[in-house]
């Protein structure tokens, strides 16, 4: 039987200013974002998610899911900038001289 | 067709990080064509390039009524929170900010692929070439030279100075009339002006068009307008690599009308 305290915790990965300013912008998508280096984790997506809406959490939870199912999936960290904004901070996933191609180019 | 718009499509080769000019689109205010460029015939004799994804075959022409998702990926769209901010750092007004106007100004750059583009520009009335280019390699700068950017004055006059680099003979640095090396040029538009600049400087005129000042990017601090007079009926962009593998009436690919 689960008890509080077996809830698990996830850190927070903390995004700077200077993250930001050496950073280039992804443009895909409906939301705030953009590619920088971190000290720990190298190259990195920040996603800004709008508040009160989980799109924080519930990107986290699928790729916790994913992980403990063995299915292949970005990983996650939940994530905080400097000016108080939640996101979250995924690791660049593709070999290095590898290109990604998106699900639409195959359609158009 | 004088209305044409046409932009080239430039890849890396992620070896020799050489750019070749590898495809073109032109957009007639109906129809969006995409055509390989001889450069790819060269890139792929030379550094193994593959065709897109989306544009299977060499010897095609790709129509379209809509923009092809390899571009619209290069767009921001218009409801993202940072899209006005965006338009700014371009100095692009709503009004003109179509989607070819913008891939022209912001280079089209991503992290996941190694292309870019940039517009195949028309001489004005007084016979001269303006192209627009962000300075790239800020991230390498010493802080006093951000510092540098930070107070540029607008269209204070630029010089582009050959850089003496063991792993590049071609490198072009951007420099202040007071000496501040605040840049490079991008490497796909170096291919074109490497020799004029050294050749005839006099024909170029380099100067600041934007600062977009803190917490924008490095990416997109400091916008550079280029001015060049071609002598001796020279144009740009119109040697091989930038002219079409095929003739464009035949071997057309018609897409259907998919709204991507």
């Amino acid at each position: 039987m689960s008890t509080v305290n077996d809830v698990i915790q996830f850190p927070v990965t903390f995004v700077t200013e200077s993250h930001d300013e050496i950073s280039s912008k992804e443009m895909m998508g409906s939301k705030y974002k953009f590619w920088f280096h971190h000290e720990q984790l190298g190259r990195c997506l920040y996603k800004q998610t709008r508040a009160n809406l989980g799109e924080d959490w519930s990107e986290k939870v699928a790729s916790e899911l994913a992980e403990l199912l063995g299915l292949p999936h970005a990983t996650y960290h939940l994530a905080e900038t400097w000016e108080g904004n939640r996101g979250l901070v995924s690791p660049y996933f593709l070999p290095t001289g590898k290109m990604l191609v998106h699900g639409i180019g195959y359609l158009i | 067709m004088s209305n044409v718009e046409k932009l080239f499509l430039a890849w890396q080769d992620p070896n020799s990080s050489s750019w070749f000019p590898i495809g073109q689109l032109t957009f007639d205010g109906i129809m969006y064509k995409f055509v390989y460029t001889q450069g790819a015939r060269v890139a792929e004799n030379t550094c193994h390039f593959k065709p897109l994804f989306s544009f299977p075959q060499l010897e095609k022409v790709y129509t379209s009524t809509s923009l092809f998702a390899v571009f619209s990926n290069r767009l921001m769209s218009p409801s993202r929170p940072d899209y006005a901010d965006f338009l700014q750092w371009l100095n692009i007004s709503q009004a003109e900010a179509t989607p070819l106007v913008i891939l022209s100004r912001s280079g089209g750059q991503r992290e996941t692929d190694n292309y870019t583009v940039f517009p195949c520009p028309k001489p004005d009335a007084a016979g001269q070439y303006h192209l627009h280019f962000f300075a790239h390699g800020l991230q390498y700068l010493p802080q006093f030279a951000i510092q540098r950017i930070n107070h540029l004055q607008l269209a204070e006059k630029l010089c582009f100075h050959r850089f003496q680099n063991p792993d590049d003979s071609q490198t072009l640095t951007i420099r202040t009339d007071d000496n501040y090396i605040i840049g490079d040029c991008p490497g796909y538009l170096r291919n074109e002006f490497f020799k004029l600049i050294i050749c005839d400087s006099s024909s170029i005129t380099l100067k600041v068009e934007r600062v977009n000042l803190p917490p924008t990017p490095l990416q997109f601090r400091l916008l550079c307008h280029m001015i060049c007079l071609f002598k001796n009926d020279f144009h740009p962009f119109s040697s091989s690599e930038y002219q079409p593998l095929i003739e464009e009436d035949a071997n057309t690919v018609a897409f259907s009308l998919l709204n991507g």
